[in-house]
């Protein structure tokens, strides 16, 4: 499980993007994140596992303390850089422009991570690879680069990349955002597998209606702050918060 | 038919020089890509002051003569007790020129690569040297191939610089053959020749590389 408290991040500029998130997201459990444009979704995601540094606040994996060592006198230190790998190989994250290596195959792009942390034998991880592929309906396409796939593959085997990790979490930004309306069915089919094998997840998406379907909870964000949280009947059909009722009805 | 004849008789002899030419050439211009990405992967790694350390060798070497290296090398490495063979020491100054060079098309290079691809690395818990390994360098080398295919063409015709300290390659051979048969002209231009055929190899095996190539960038950068 995850516990996020007091998480608090400051762009360069001085944009005071995250103003202290509280969360706990429980195993198996499916936590989808809404909010406005800008609201900062993208950034906590990306706090979570490091690829941004955050300035005050803690994020527990499984009660242990991630990214950030206390020192003397209240300061904090990075944890060395071997353990901020290690640890985020628990955690697998997938993008909104899926992000994959253009320059190797959907096999290469899935082997990567696993044969690189874990030193595995190449023909264990390459088996791994190779059933992940043909989970997300991928089997056909091992030896295809990006440039070949449609965009609905290519995200499919951005998340069997991440899934290679075997990751305790897997968070999901926007991830149909950038399909053509005809793909997003795919790729949306893959999550729901996920949750009924209860992988832990945080979901930013716009798609009220599948957030509503898979969710067990769903987080209101707004400027920086989780204004509501609560299962997807309650938040959505009985919104308490003023902007979040501002933003429902201005949804499709 | 002078020419001819003189081709017949004397043709043969440029077989040493050639294969010289083509050993330096071969050594100094691996010598030099896996030396400018060396060279890439300091910069990229961003220390400050070995960053200008080594902004300072590229501009060094990119604003001097290769041929005052070649002599730098050559006499002045036995000052400091090194003494090593003309065909070493020629070579080298044609590595550390050629890397310096061969550093910055690199990085013109590592611009192509899509950013985002650095948060998929670090995502997959990738070291930097991982990522510099198995992310950036395979994909800097293919995209900087025609620039990387022109500086290995001006590395081949350096070479004829090291005749400067008698190695016999391709121009000290011709060089000594005209000493010996006075017909400076025949010797210089079957040199030449040679090396036009040099480079039109190269120049294929660079095209054939790029075309051996089966993936393509995400934005059409090849
Ligand atoms: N690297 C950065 N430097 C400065 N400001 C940034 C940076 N990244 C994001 N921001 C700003 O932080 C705010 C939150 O951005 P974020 O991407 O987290 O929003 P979001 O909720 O994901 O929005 P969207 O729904 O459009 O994806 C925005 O105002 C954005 O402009
Ligand atoms: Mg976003």
């Amino acid at each position: 499980m995850i516990t996020i408290q007091g998480l608090r991040k400051c762009f360069p500029n001085g944009l005071e993007v995250l103003r202290g998130i509280d969360l706990a997201i429980g195993d198996g459990e499916v936590v989808s994140l809404i909010g406005r444009s800008g609201s900062g979704k993208t950034t906590l995601l990306r706090c979570i596992n490091f690829l941004e540094e955050y300035d005050a606040g803690e994020i527990r994996l499984d009660g242990t303390p991630l990214w950030y060592r206390a020192a003397t006198g209240g300061a904090r230190t990075r944890m060395p850089e071997p353990a901020i790998r290690a640890l985020r190989q628990q955690m697998g994250i997938v993008f909104q422009q899926f992000n994959l290596f253009p320059h190797m195959t959907a096999l290469e792009n899935v082997c990567l991570g696993p044969s690189f942390a874990h030193k595995r034998p190449e023909a264990e991880v390459k088996a791994l690879a190779q059933q992940l592929l043909e989970r997300v309906g991928l089997g056909g396409k091992m030896r295809s680069y990006p440039y070949q796939l449609s965009g609905g593959e290519q995200q499919r085997v951005a998340i069997a990349r991440a899934l290679a990790m075997r990751p305790k979490v897997l968070l999901l930004d926007e991830i149909t955002s950038a399909l053509d309306p005809e793909l997003v069915g795919e790729v949306l089919e893959v999550i729901r597998s996920l949750v009924l094998e209860r992988m832990m997840m945080v979901i930013v998406t716009h798609e009220l209606r599948f957030a509503r379907e898979i969710s067990h909870r769903i987080a209101y964000l707004s400027r920086g702050q989780i204004t509501e949280i609560g299962p997807p009947g309650e938040l959505l059909d009985n919104p308490q918060d003023s902007t979040l009722k501002e933003f429902l009805r201005r949804m499709p | 038919m002078r020419f001819l004849n003189w081709l017949a008789a004397y043709g043969p002899s440029y077989g040493s020089g050639l294969g010289w030419t083509a050993l330096i050439a071969l050594w100094a211009s691996v010598g030099a890509i896996v030396w400018g990405s060396v060279l890439l992967l300091i910069r990229l790694s961003g220390r400050r002051w070995v960053n200008l350390a080594v902004e300072g060798y590229v501009q060094l070497f990119r604003n001097t003569p290769v041929l005052l290296s070649i002599y730098l090398i050559y006499f002045g490495f036995p000052l400091i007790g090194v003494v090593w063979p003309a065909v070493i020491c020629g070579g080298l100054a044609l590595v550390l020129q050629n890397g310096a060079y061969i550093s910055e098309i690199l990085r013109g290079g590592v611009k192509a690569i899509d950013l985002v691809q650095f948060d998929a690395a670090k995502s997959l818990g990738l070291s930097g040297w991982g990522t510099f390994r198995k992310v950036v360098l395979p994909q800097v080398l293919v995209y900087a191939l025609p620039s990387l295919g022109n500086q290995v063409i001006l590395l081949v015709k350096d070479t004829s610089l090291l005749s400067a300290i008698s190695v016999a390659e391709l121009t000290m051979n011709a060089k000594l053959l005209t000493e010996q048969t006075g017909a400076a002209y025949e010797a210089f231009v079957v040199v030449a020749v040679l090396y036009l055929l040099l480079v039109v190899v190269l120049e294929l095996a660079a095209r054939s590389a790029l075309r051996a190539v089966r993936w393509r960038p995400r934005y059409d950068a090849l």
